[in-house]
């Protein structure tokens, strides 16, 4: 399945700078809600299918990310009105919010206080998975176990099939460190599965 | 799938990307809870609660207990007046103890009711001031005079060499009222004039203290005599005599390390037994005569073998980490290796009472003190070494 963008990623991330925010909440607000509105209900599937991958599939961690997400395009009232741009914009938000949070949650392991992360409920890993086939399920477990940058790149080159110069500006690294990523993330799900294969 | 300007990155089997997809779709599929949209919308713009929460949770504790650490109750610190902190700075905590245990009038052995050191007649405190400019001599080998069985207490470990306890303070003692020009008289000096009790026979003239040469200080003046107090300090009923010596041996009999003390002088007394060799003591008394403590000091340990039933005991030696000095000529002679006039002014401020009686050699197995003052001994007197004391 193919993410419904198809809007050129680099120009949205410099529009996300260039937008103009917005203060605090006001009766004038209230058109800008209802755009917020429309873009949610057109955009949340992105948006969350993007937070539920790169959060190893956890229900919590997605729905943040959401939110968060779409908070922040309160503030950018520019970006809506470039409604064209709307979907490459969340697109890099989202994945940027994803990278940002694992991270932080890999420092808080580190200093051992993964107690303060504001989780609503248990981070089951996989949570988005229960249903899905056994197959899918410890396909999608080796995925999950990737490293959050290689993560992110494996998936955005090989399942969305953005080029790399896409995926460089969004993880800001160059082209050579990121097919390198893609790189280590292929020799690594193939270990794993040729691992599970064998007997 | 790919950009025309991507590097070749390894292939990925197409068995394990169809599985990925499929699970990917699978997550495509899932939709947030209606709720999230109602909490989007409804949130203020700056949604920043969470983190500030987070923060706060480190920061209040932080900061409130930055707040009790650098802000202390001044009431907190219980003042002391100038003779006990230098008490308390000088004392070791066993002796204070000892001393508070033997106290007259406390029967119950709990400590005398108020201050430490009585008021003086005129209302002042009895001041104590330290001057940090003692330092404590070890024993010489005993030069020329004892040849056997005197040790050679060169080979011995110094105090200060083996880290021992050697930070002692001399306390020059303020008397109001006292008839000197300058306002300081050592309470280690002026041995050698006449006193309350008696003259005190000065073998070699002026005192050789280390102290004793204070720049313009000149000579020391008598010592002054406790004036009457409005009450009575149990301390002034009792009598403090200290018997010095290097080692113990007695020539008739061969035995080392044991030296007796008897007290014929009726009264409360305290016994200050002091050596510098290990000694076990004995102390003994006539019936009439009340020994109230005994207190063993010295370089090497010390213990007291037998005293009078109702005396305390309290052994201070290098070993415990209390050394006080030795001392067993007076007046002191710098090379005998031991400060007399320094273990007696400890002793003092130790006690919180005047030393009465002194009496010394350098090798002894026996003391007897009388009525009169006058001690006996089996002092080894040869070589020059003599039972020198005072009164």
């Amino acid at each position: 399945m193919r993410l419904p963008i198809d809007l050129p990623i680099a120009m949205s991330a410099a529009t996300v700078a260039a937008a103009p925010r917005v203060g605090r909440r006001t009766d004038a607000d209230q058109p800008l809600r209802a755009a917020v509105a429309d873009a949610y209900r057109q955009h949340h599937g992105l948006v969350y299918h993007l937070a539920l991958r790169y959060g190893r599939g956890r229900v919590a961690f997605a729905e943040d990310v959401t939110q968060e997400v779409f908070v922040q395009l309160l503030r950018h009232v520019g970006v809506l009105a470039a409604r064209d741009e709307l979907g490459g914009w969340l697109y890099v938000v989202a994945t940027r919010r994803c990278l940002s949070k694992l991270r932080n949650e890999r420092l808080l392991d580190v200093l051992s206080l993964g107690w303060l992360r504001r989780d609503d409920e248990p981070a089951h890993d996989g949570q988005a998975m229960y249903g899905a086939r056994e197959e899918l399920r410890r396909t999608f477990d080796a995925l999950s176990r990737l490293p959050a940058k290689e993560r992110i790149a494996f998936s955005m080159y090989h399942l969305d099939g953005r080029p790399q110069d896409e995926i460089c500006a969004v993880l800001g690294h160059s082209k050579g460190y990121v097919s390198k990523l893609i790189q280590r993330a292929t020799d690594a799900l193939a270990r794993h599965v040729g691992r599970e294969v064998e007997p | 799938m790919t950009g025309a300007n991507d590097r070749r990155v390894g292939a990925l089997s197409p068995e394990l990307l169809q599985a990925l997809r499929e699970a990917d779709a699978w997550l495509a599929d899932r939709r947030p809870a209606c709720a999230l949209e109602q909490r989007i919308l409804a949130a203020p713009v700056a949604t920043r609660g969470a983190p500030l929460l987070r923060f706060a949770l480190l920061a209040v504790p932080a900061a409130v207990l930055a707040f009790l650490a650098f802000t202390r109750s001044p009431s907190e610190v219980v003042p002391l007046s100038g003779s006990e902190a230098n008490r308390v700075l000088q004392l070791p905590t066993r002796a204070g103890k000892a001393i508070r245990r033997s106290a007259p009038g406390t029967a119950d052995g709990s400590p005398p009711d108020g201050s430490a050191v009585p008021p003086e007649p005129d209302g002042s405190q009895l001041e104590l001031e330290l001057e940090p400019e003692l330092e404590l001599e070890l024993p010489d080998p005993t030069p020329s005079s004892v040849s056997e069985p005197t040790p050679t207490p060169a080979a011995e470990p110094t105090p200060a060499a083996s880290g021992e306890p050697a930070k002692v303070y001399l306390a020059p003692v303020h008397l109001p009222g006292q008839e000197t020009a300058s306002p300081t008289a050592w309470s280690t000096t002026g041995r050698s004039g006449p006193t309350a009790t008696g003259g005190r026979a000065a073998s070699n003239g002026a005192p050789t203290t280390a102290h004793a040469e204070r720049p313009g200080s000149g000579p020391r003046p008598p010592p002054v005599p406790r004036a009457p107090r409005d009450e009575v300090d149990p301390h002034d009923e009792v009598e403090l005599h200290v018997f010095g010596i290097y080692t113990a041996y007695n020539e008739a009999t061969g035995e080392e390390g044991e030296t007796a003390v008897h007290i014929s002088r009726p009264g409360r007394h305290i016994i200050v037994l002091a050596a510098y060799s290990g000694t076990r003591w004995t102390v003994t008394a006539d019936e009439d005569v009340e020994v109230v403590h005994v207190l063993a000091v010295g370089y090497e340990p010390q213990s007291i073998a037998a005293a009078p039933a109702d005396a305390s005991r309290e052994t201070l030696d290098a070993v415990a980490g209390d050394y006080l000095g030795c001392g067993y000529q007076y007046p002191h002679a710098s090379e005998s290796g031991c400060d007399t006039a320094a273990l007696l002014a400890r002793l003092e401020l130790l006690l919180d009472t005047s030393v009465a009686s002194f009496h010394g050699c350098v090798v002894a197995s026996m003391f007897t003190l009388a009525e009169d003052f006058a001690v006996t001994s089996d002092c080894w007197d040869e070589d020059g070494y003599t039972l020198t004391g005072f009164p």
